[in-house]
């Protein structure tokens, strides 16, 4: 056992000098937050940097400060934190439960929210339910600090955007202040704490019967999780009732077609036969709660 | 200390303060199994998915083989051993023998100390709360269904 390569262990005591470790190092450094995916990389040797910079000692990273409408998430901020706080919970109903999806408890409680979206893996299950909302990573160097939606940042599997040189700080999540939207979230696993073959996530709003807004997208079968809109536009303007249905005649295949990664345990015979499907049962999903509500 | 890829730090290991130097890429694991002779906690997967090596940290569940020991610098460690006395078993070991949730033995440690993890949050789970919380742990002998019986009596032991 022990990690494949022997490395440097830094753990600086505050942002500033966390990045000018990066500036530093660069690409022979990563980042450690909970260390739940770059641990195990260690371990296999998929990772073998010279210095690991680990940012537990770095202060004011680990709130979540909930606006009305708007959520900033720190970079020491665990699953767990995610998924018991009642603010995320009563304003972005969906995110929290994605979060309660990750993993198992033991991955939770030191897992990161920002470590899992800068892991990138496809079957994340938090990144589909992010793309749900308008999100944004900040990244900080030692000289700059900018914004990159969520999108943009994630590019395709274990890949992002950010340079070697820049550290991402916090997610910025920003849902819709109007009322009436419901959400779906479901996760396809082999044996419980997998990872996903696939996700669906899903927000909707309903007015009077009708889906006025519709946000989806998936995760795990392709090679980065996407919203679908195409399938939000066939969406909106359906009568609650015929969601699911609309859902399922939709194409996916229009938006995530050519992202489809099937694997030896779900060829993409099954993918294409499953994905209308889980889509559809997940916007079921989301629109069960319409009918108690008014 | 000289050596760049070492470290040196403290853990509270059962009630015990234990000064640490080592590789800074070892496990929390590794120092539980290796440094202290703390082999309760198994080396199974290795990459955070079997829970062989669960303790908890601050008293919650976690997979000692994907920390970092050094980034644990200062906090709290609860391996099997620090559950029982010489004379008394944890009421959750109790359970987990009066409900015969033991087959080869070497997932026991681990689920033993998720049960606990989660009784102490919940302490009277579900029995659906109990299997979602055991999503960290698997027993290869699929012993599933008495571990959950177990775990469902394990607040009192025996609710003698």
């Amino acid at each position: 056992m022990a990690v494949a390569a022997p490395f440097v262990l830094k753990r600086p005591l505050s942002v500033e000098d966390a990045v000018a470790l990066l500036a530093e190092h660069g690409e022979n450094a990563r980042v450690m937050a909970g260390g739940q995916s770059l641990t195990p990389l260690l371990t296999l040797g998929l990772a073998m940097p010279e210095v690991v910079i680990s940012v537990d000692r770095c202060p004011g990273l680990g709130q979540i400060e909930v606006k009305e409408g708007s959520l900033r998430i720190g970079a020491r901020v665990t699953t767990a934190q995610l998924a018991s706080d009642t603010g995320v919970s009563r304003q972005f109903p969906l995110l929290a439960t994605a979060a309660s999806h990750v993993g198992s408890p033991h991955v939770r409680n030191f897992g990161t929210v920002v470590g899992n979206i800068c892991h990138a893996d496809p079957g994340s299950d938090l990144i589909p339910a992010l793309l749900c909302y308008n999100t944004s990573v900040l990244l900080r160097s030692t000289d700059m600090q900018h914004q990159v939606p969520l999108d943009k940042f994630v590019v395709g599997p274990f890949s992002t955007t950010a340079d070697d040189s820049e550290m991402a700080v916090g997610l910025d999540v920003d849902g819709s202040p109007d009322s009436g939207w419901h959400h779906g979230y479901r996760k396809l696993v082999k044996r419980s704490g997998d990872l996903a073959m696939a996700i669906c996530a899903t927000n909707l709003q309903v007015k009077t019967g009708r889906v006025v807004r519709a946000c989806v997208a998936i995760g795990g079968a392709v090679s980065r999780a996407q919203r679908l809109p195409a399938l939000e536009a066939r969406l909106v303007g359906s009568e609650v009732v015929d969601a699911a249905e609309a859902a399922f005649r939709a194409d996916w295949s229009l938006d995530a077609g050519p992202d489809l990664m099937p694997e030896i345990s779900a060829p993409a015979d099954y993918l294409r036969s499953m994905l209308p499907r889980f889509i559809a049962s997940t916007v079921g999903r989301a629109i069960e709660g319409c009918h108690s509500d008014e | 200390m000289s050596d760049p890829h070492h470290s040196a730090f403290e853990l509270i290991v059962n009630g015990e303060n234990q000064r640490i130097e080592c590789a800074s890429g070892t496990t929390l694991l590794e120092v539980l199994r290796d440094d202290l002779g703390l082999t309760g906690a198994k080396f199974g997967c290795g990459i955070g998915y079997c829970g062989a090596c669960t303790v908890l940290v601050d008293d919650v569940v976690a997979h000692a083989c994907c920390l970092l020991a050094a980034t644990l610098d200062g906090r709290t460690i609860t391996s099997i051993e620090g559950l029982s006395t010489e004379v008394e078993l944890d009421p959750v070991q109790e359970a987990f023998l009066e409900a015969g949730a033991i087959q080869c033995g070497f997932c026991t440690p681990g689920f033993v100390m998720s049960a606990r993890g989660l009784l102490d949050v919940v302490p009277e789970p579900t029995e659906e709360q109990a299997r979602a919380f055991l999503t960290g742990n698997i027993c290869r002998c699929t012993g599933f269904a008495s571990i959950v019986r177990a775990v469902g009596t394990g607040r009192t032991g025996l609710d003698k």
